[in-house]
């Protein structure tokens, strides 16, 4: 028996052009092709047709990863790659890839894996969790933690509304800042920090002084707000701007050893259901005056945060109509039931406030000279119809 | 006005293809004749993260070769569990530079359990313009 091999013009084989590739090879399907190998047909080709190099081959020369060869159905990956010989009659086939997929990037997929394996959040749940809008309102001791894990989790656009700077007694709770970050705007910082953690999200930075003349404004362009206020002027600004605008809040309030979260939604309750009056100035001491155990805001912070990813994902039950209570010494939990009031002034069944007052004189309290230093500076008088409102570390 | 037609046994094995492999995206070859899809072929979906992705394995190529030697127009489909039935940025850039033009069935399964499936049609070019084709169910 005598073995013939057929080289050069003598040997045929066929090249299966794909689809995609046929405007390029004057609409054959199958072109033929004398070279002993397959990198020798696929240059052959290229020779022949002006355009499909590019489609084959990048830069280098190197096959473009999507182009699948197959010599009679082998993948050529099988055989010997380009340097596959061929014989008279062998079918060379050009099949690009067929590849694609959802939104998430490769980086997204390793970075969010603990949460896709989750039933109740997977694909769907970290794309609600990509597609929300959360403000946190204050970047203290609440706004901390409740903005790295809301990050960290990936929620897709995080508001930061603080007038405040980075003070060298923040740092003992307040762990957006870092010690180089003494004297910087603490939006500023936590833009930082949150795009040094985990740089797919978007962080709007607001700095300045959430007043009845702007909380409306602001607010309307997230779903949910975060409470992470240190005074009771803001607590109420928050809360009548939350109601009035139908807005979740996820509402939360520390105190030296002690902590508080509830969930306001609209048409359950609201703060002022539970609380129709500020206490009488000075009857409460601010974290600055009675101080204030640093992790107890961690604690609390995180948990606003779960409750918030529970809110956007729409699993388990919120403290919705519910005060979570936490003394951080005995480390007990308590939950009460709370509800709405149908007096309430704002989210009552007839409310008597139905736009923003102005909540120093409400407290009682003269607006801090800080804020008047502040607002003058800023010269804009004619938007002054409220009083501000302090915001800033809790 | 060109309309792409799909019977409905071919649509029912899309669907039920798309189910079966939840939460994973599912991906498959289709052979077209005359603007109407004539078979339906699954593909493996050989993907490192099939939750996200989806790219054929080696049986889904030869599936592709042998629609092609048939003298079928050849489409490709896939399913996005949890997103709407549009081509991704990732689908875009994938299929603009490896089968433009081509005719994209997408399935999603982001309502099936309240309002049911949805099935669109859209060719995507080299530019990653991605242009809607019009689908109409058929009697099989």
């Amino acid at each position: 028996m005598v073995a013939s091999v057929t080289v050069g013009e003598t040997m045929t084989a066929k090249v299966y052009i794909p689809t995609p590739f046929r405007s390029l090879t004057e609409k054959q399907a199958r072109v033929e092709v004398h070279s002993g190998t397959v990198g020798g047909a696929l240059d052959e080709l290229a020779a022949r047709f002006p355009g499909l190099r590019e489609r084959l081959r990048d830069a280098q020369g190197a096959l473009h990863g999507y182009v699948n060869v197959y010599v009679n159905s082998q993948p050529i990956d099988d055989l010997q790659g380009e340097g596959t010989a061929l014989k008279d009659g062998d079918e060379v086939s050009i099949i690009p890839a067929v590849a694609g997929g959802d939104i998430f990037t490769e980086e997204q997929v390793k970075r969010y894996s603990r949460h896709l394996l989750l039933a109740d959040v997977g694909p769907l749940g970290q794309r609600k969790l990509m597609n929300a809008r959360v403000l946190l309102i204050g970047a203290g001791g609440l706004g901390s933690p409740a903005a790295l894990y809301l990050a960290a989790a990936g929620v897709g656009t995080l508001g930061i509304v603080d007038f405040d700077v980075v003070d060298h007694s923040n740092l003992q709770r307040q762990i957006l800042h870092q010690t180089d970050d003494i004297g910087k705007l603490k939006v500023e910082s936590a833009k930082e920090s949150i795009g040094a953690m985990n740089p797919n999200v978007n962080v709007e930075a607001h700095n300045m002084i959430l007043d009845s003349t702007n909380a409306l404004e602001l607010f309307k362009q997230y779903d949910i707000i975060v409470n992470g206020v240190d005074n009771f002027p803001a607590r109420y600004l928050a809360n009548d701007a939350a109601v009035m605008l139908g807005k979740t809040m996820v509402d939360a309030g520390i105190n030296q050893f002690e902590g508080m979260v509830s969930v306001y939604q609209p048409g359950q309750g609201c703060y002022r259901c539970l609380y129709p009056a500020p206490p009488p100035p000075g009857a409460v001491q601010s974290c600055a005056e009675a101080g204030v155990l640093g992790v107890l805001p961690g604690i609390v912070g995180s948990v606003q945060a779960l409750e918030t990813i529970k809110l956007i994902l729409g699993i388990g039950e919120p403290l919705i109509g519910k005060l979570l209570l936490f003394d951080a010494l005995t480390m007990e939990f308590r939950t009460l039931r709370t509800r709405r009031d149908p007096a309430c002034p704002v989210c009552g069944d007839h409310p008597t406030i139905t736009a923003l007052i102005d909540y120093h004189e409400f407290c009682g309290i003269p607006q801090p000279p800080e804020l008047v230093e502040q607002r003058a500076a800023e010269e804009d008088s004619h938007v002054r119809e409220a009083e501000p409102v302090a915001v800033g570390a809790s | 006005m060109m309309m792409i037609e799909l019977p409905r046994p071919l649509a029912d094995d899309l669907v039920r293809h798309a189910r079966e492999a939840q939460p994973d995206e599912v991906c498959g070859v289709l052979g077209l004749r005359a603007e109407r899809v004539v078979r339906l072929e699954r593909a493996r979906n050989a993907a490192a993260t099939p939750t996200v992705r989806f790219t054929f394995d080696d049986d889904g190529y030869r599936r592709v070769m042998q629609l092609e030697r048939e003298g079928l127009e050849i489409g490709i489909y896939h399913s996005h569990p949890a997103s709407a039935p549009y081509p991704s940025a990732t689908d875009r850039a994938e299929m603009s530079a490896t089968w433009p033009d081509c005719l994209q069935l997408m399935i999603s399964l982001r309502h099936d359990a309240t309002t049911g499936p949805e099935v669109k049609a859209y060719r995507i070019d080299r530019n990653g313009v991605v242009s809607v084709e019009d689908l109409a169910l058929v009697d099989g």
